[in-house]
């Protein structure tokens, strides 16, 4: 049953998936002038922003089809729903991740001619990262609606913006800055030091805030009310 | 002992929202039963409906059907119930097609030949995604899938609503017949009182979220009188709605 729903999740969202797509190319291509370390940082933020990009399309067309309230008239548990969305939200986050390394290889090989992105370094941080997003959206969207994720990415957009300028204000970076980079500092030499602990902690710490943010995306679908 | 007999029963069920309340519902269908749900638009018909499949939740009473507790039997309730709402839930982009295979996946009892049975008799076309499809031939399709999988209970929330005479007629006839097939119980909600003529067995009359009357039709209709002829449902119910109204009024007048 999970897997049929997950199934039909991803064939009502082909276009979807598809226009999103262009939208993870249309913003690796032209940022393809930063060197090989940037792209280890940057890939995992993009494929979290097309994640949200995906979640605020699918979520649209999701409750303008009440697909919703069809599911919650038949024999289909929240938990099923939830986990065929996580299922099909796995599914789509590794093609971003995937084709977030192809269009930055393609990138930095052939058009910049510097070899390839580290793509260990990328690959599953922009995976754990691009899954959380989407749970997280998932769960906004079971909890409050389609609309608020609207308003969510907005205001997210915005305070990226913010802290992209703020990064750049000569006063706060004086303030800070020394000491932003002193945390950095440590924490990628305690990172070298023990890099086997350092992955597990950072792995387990992303899985349970996956599972933890489906098992309340699903605690919110039960609790929805089909008015 | 009695209330265990029910499919399905209401008892003392309450649930309020910004201006409105339902306000302490009980009434009860027997096994193979077509009970008439009737109310003005607004009544609570569709709130009703919507507490017994637990698309909302009570602030207090309990609903029992085939009696178990619709909210902690929730799944196993809903494989034994067939649900037609006034909109046709259907996913848009799906065809009749997609529509007996993804459910045959959902209801463990479902019967294809049923389903089919019900396209060819009402002319759904197989292939034609449910947004292309008229209203008519959209309702007909959701009580084909509401009757494949021969549900023990058919809830059909004003099925009937914005159809021409002829859908409504068609729509009406496949209803009285699933009723009489096999003891299958039906509740009817509409506002449509000629629907329910021919159909109903018994008759729930609900104004402005409280149950007016709820009993079997020939003994309302029998207690209701203008000399020596019968008063017709449509006439009784209209006459039960208008002074519940007045009553309604003076109670906030403070009379």
């Amino acid at each position: 049953m999970i897997m049929r729903l997950a199934y039909e999740e991803l064939c009502a969202r082909v276009k979807t998936i598809g226009i999103v797509s262009i939208v993870v190319f249309s913003i690796v291509i032209p940022s393809m002038r930063a060197s090989r370390n940037v792209y280890s940082v940057a890939i995992p933020f993009i494929v979290a922003f097309t994640a949200a990009i995906y979640n605020q399309r699918s979520t649209y067309e999701d409750e303008k089809d009440e697909a919703l309230p069809f599911l919650r008239c038949l024999p289909i548990s929240p938990a099923e729903v939830v986990c065929a969305r996580a299922l099909a939200s796995v599914a789509v986050t590794a093609l971003y991740t995937v084709l977030a390394l192809i269009a930055a290889t393609l990138a930095t090989r052939f058009i910049l001619g510097r070899g390839s992105p580290d793509w260990k370094a990328s690959a599953v941080p922009a995976f754990g990262i691009g899954l959380f997003t989407m749970a997280f959206m998932q769960a906004v969207y079971f909890r409050f609606g389609a609309r608020v994720i609207v308003g969510f990415l907005n205001v997210a957009m915005c305070a990226g913006a913010i802290a992209i300028l703020a990064s750049k204000s000569p006063v706060l970076n004086a303030r800070f800055g020394p000491l932003a980079s002193r945390a950095v500092s440590h924490a990628a030499a305690w990172r070298a030091e023990n890099p086997a602990t350092a992955a597990a902690v950072l792995g387990a710490v992303a899985i349970c805030a996956i599972l933890a943010t489906w098992a309340y995306a699903a605690w919110a679908l039960g609790r929805k009310e089909i008015v | 002992m009695a209330e265990s007999r029910d499919l399905l029963s209401l008892a003392d069920v309450a649930r309020q929202f910004p201006g409105f309340l339902l306000d302490r519902v009980s009434f009860s269908l027997r096994p193979g039963a077509v009970m008439g749900l009737l109310g003005p638009n607004g009544a609570g018909k569709t709130t009703i409906i919507k507490l017994i499949l637990n698309l909302i939740r009570p602030d207090s009473g309990s609903i029992r059907v085939f009696g178990l507790d619709s909210r902690s039997h929730e799944i196993t309730i809903k494989r034994d119930i067939g649900y037609v709402g006034e909109n046709a839930l259907l996913p848009p982009n799906g065809t009749a097609c997609w529509l007996g295979r993804f459910l045959s996946i959902c209801f463990p009892s479902w019967d294809d030949n049923v389903y089919r049975y019900y396209l060819d008799r009402f002319g759904v076309p197989l292939n034609k995604p449910a947004q292309a499809l008229s209203k008519g031939t959209r309702t007909k399709l959701a009580l084909a899938a509401a009757m494949g999988h021969r549900p023990r209970l058919l809830i059909l929330d004003e099925p009937t609503s914005g159809l021409d005479p002829i859908v409504r007629l068609e729509v009406v006839g496949a209803i009285r017949e699933a009723a009489d097939e096999g003891g299958r119980s039906v509740l009817f909600s509409t506002h449509i009182v000629s629907d329910l003529e021919a159909v109903a067995d018994t008759v729930t009359v609900i104004n402005r979220g409280r149950v007016l009357v709820s009993e079997e039709k020939d003994e309302l209709l029998s207690r209701w009188r203008r000399g020596e002829s019968p008063l017709s449902l449509e006439e009784v119910f209209v006459h039960l709605v208008n002074s519940s109204d007045v009553g309604a009024t003076r109670e906030a007048m403070g009379r």
